[in-house]
């Protein structure tokens, strides 16, 4: 049987004049960085009496889709929340959930400020190593453990169930990051937080990829959310930049579509971003267009 | 269809604030507590609020109406200044009770605790709980518990601390300027370097040495019960919290320095 020929060393006479890059995606996440950071700050006024007008005072737990998830075995059997979950944490898991079906875990690449806090940091790993940033663990070992946040989502399902407390608090750097001046944080966290600082430098979002429970969760819609990244072959010269930009380690440029549970959904391998070809990688639905 | 980067980014902010507005519109957006306590499963009990599902955050209020518990039970157990019953929460317990000594606690845990053997419902006992002795008192007096509860009761028992802290209003006017006295030159550390904060009551301005009259003077009125926090003083007279806060720190520093 014939094999479809992918032309590996002529670049085919396509469309490939480059347009700069666009910057949305990071006004998008400076939005919701300092969004966050001014409901923290606010929560901590408003306990000495202080407010910033029109800026929500909920907690960080409040505003955080994952206390959801975690809250949802206690919601189910008993109607109410894990301390420190609102209502607001439902339906901001909800909006998430939806985005995934349709968009896989955008909550992660443009909107989580933990993710955007680790990004920023990788700018300077990136400075410190050049091409070797991001590329320092061996590719069966991080496959491997790629796989170790389900089994951190896994005890924090547990945990929380058997405890009804938030326990993920106690371990989450996220949490640490803006609530670095409240007695709340635990001592663990603040060293996961470090740790997570330090790996930041030599791999790009080392949470995200190894621990984060939350995307460990998004990550599952990436086998059948409806916008799918997708690569046309035809229009392929097989260079590897979108491999190369991906922040997660995806092989795009070796399939047709991306299926990998990592995959946030960034757009950084895109035709409008690294791809030097013209509607060679697409963010479409099946079909697309 | 294909999607570029500025089409996303509209579709979430359409998805995530317009699901905010959508929830708000319909009452269910809530970033607080309803302060409602889950109820018991099964057993004998089911139906019933749990008393381990009371928070830090709950006020006594909450409680009262959720256990039907008389507020005053609750208050006077304890140590609540009275004016404060209904909006005192839980976690503040902790500032009253910060100095029993080492390993030692009364805080949530210990409501939780009351109110269960208040009502005679059933406790998982996980860690040692500690209770006051005036609401070991009530206990013995309005529950229904067995010699050996009682005696148990007794061994967790601590008394209410005679610190500054302490929320109970019940001293008599005459000894509050003596107080000050006594202790204008002691540094108590109740709020964290005599920063004035919400819950700062009029007592511990005192305690940090800031004279009655100064206070007077700047509330151009008479100081109310020195218990009362300085921002539900400000509330209850149409003030503005921070400008008070300011002036009366200002007294602070000048003491301090
Ligand atoms: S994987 Fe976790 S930390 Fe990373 S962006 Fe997603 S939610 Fe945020
Ligand atoms: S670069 Fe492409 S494949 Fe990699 S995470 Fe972003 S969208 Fe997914």
């Amino acid at each position: 049987m014939s094999q479809p020929v992918i032309q590996q060393n002529s670049v085919p006479i396509l469309k490939t004049v480059k347009i700069r890059k666009p910057k949305t995606r990071l006004y998008v996440q400076l939005f919701f960085f300092f969004l966050v950071a001014l409901i923290t700050l606010n929560k901590a006024l408003s306990e000495i009496g202080l407010s910033i007008p029109y800026i929500s005072n909920g907690s960080l737990h409040a505003i955080c889709p994952f206390g959801g998830v975690a809250s949802l075995y206690k919601f189910a059997a008993v109607g109410t929340f894990v301390q420190k979950i609102h209502e607001s944490s439902f339906v901001l898991m909800v909006i998430a959930f939806l985005l995934a079906i349709l968009f896989g875990p955008v909550i992660c690449s443009w909107v989580c400020p933990f993710g955007t806090f680790q990004e920023w940091l990788a700018k300077i790993g990136r400075k410190l190593f050049g091409k070797r940033f991001n590329h320092f663990i061996p590719t069966k070992v991080d496959s491997v453990l790629r796989y170790l946040r389900y089994v951190v989502l896994f005890l924090v399902l547990y945990l929380t169930f058997t405890t009804t407390k938030l326990i993920f608090q106690d371990v989450d750097p996220y949490f640490a990051l803006f609530q670095f001046w409240s007695d709340e944080v635990a001592l663990s966290a603040f060293i996961i937080l470090g740790v997570t600082i330090l790996l930041s430098l030599v791999i790009d979002r080392p949470w995200c990829k190894y621990a984060c429970p939350y995307g460990a969760v998004l990550g599952i819609f990436n086998l059948f959310r409806i916008f799918k990244i997708r690569r046309a072959p035809s229009n392929c010269t097989d260079c590897k930049l979108c491999d190369r930009s991906c922040p997660m380690n995806i092989p795009v440029s070796s399939g047709n579509a991306v299926l990998n549970h990592q995959c946030i959904s960034c757009l950084s391998c895109t035709s409008e971003n690294s791809c030097p070809m013209s509607d060679a990688v697409e963010f479409t639905t099946k079909g697309g267009k | 269809m294909n999607l570029r980067s500025t089409h996303l980014a509209i579709i979430i902010f359409v998805f995530i604030f317009g699901g905010i507005a959508l929830t708000s519109a319909t009452g269910y957006w809530q970033t607080t507590n309803t302060k409602i306590p889950a109820t018991y499963k099964d057993g004998e009990f089911a139906g019933q609020a749990d008393p381990a599902d009371i928070r830090g955050s709950y006020t006594f209020g909450d409680i009262s109406n959720s256990f039907d518990i008389p507020l005053e039970d609750l208050g006077q157990a304890f140590g609540v200044d009275p004016e404060r019953y209904v909006t005192f929460q839980c976690k503040e317990l902790e500032s009253i009770y910060a100095s029993l000594e080492e390993g030692k606690e009364v805080g949530t845990a210990s409501v939780r605790y009351f109110v269960a053997l208040y009502k005679g419902l059933p406790f998982n006992l996980t860690e040692s709980i500690y209770l006051p002795e005036l609401a070991v008192d009530i206990l013995k007096e309005k529950a229904s518990l067995s010699e050996a509860e009682i005696l148990s009761l007794e061994e967790i028992a601590v008394s209410l601390p005679a610190s500054d802290n302490s929320l109970d209003s019940s001293l008599p006017e005459q000894l509050e300027h003596e107080n000050v006295e006594n202790t204008s030159t002691d540094t108590h550390e109740t709020t964290s370097a005599n920063t004035i904060k919400g819950i700062t009551t009029f007592q511990e301005l005192l305690n940090w040495g800031v004279l009655k009259e100064d206070i007077e003077k700047i509330l151009n009125d008479k100081m109310p019960n020195p218990q009362k926090n300085i921002k539900d003083y400000a509330a209850e007279k149409g003030i503005e919290f921070s400008g008070l806060k300011e002036s009366m720190q200002e007294l602070v520093d000048t003491v301090k320095s």
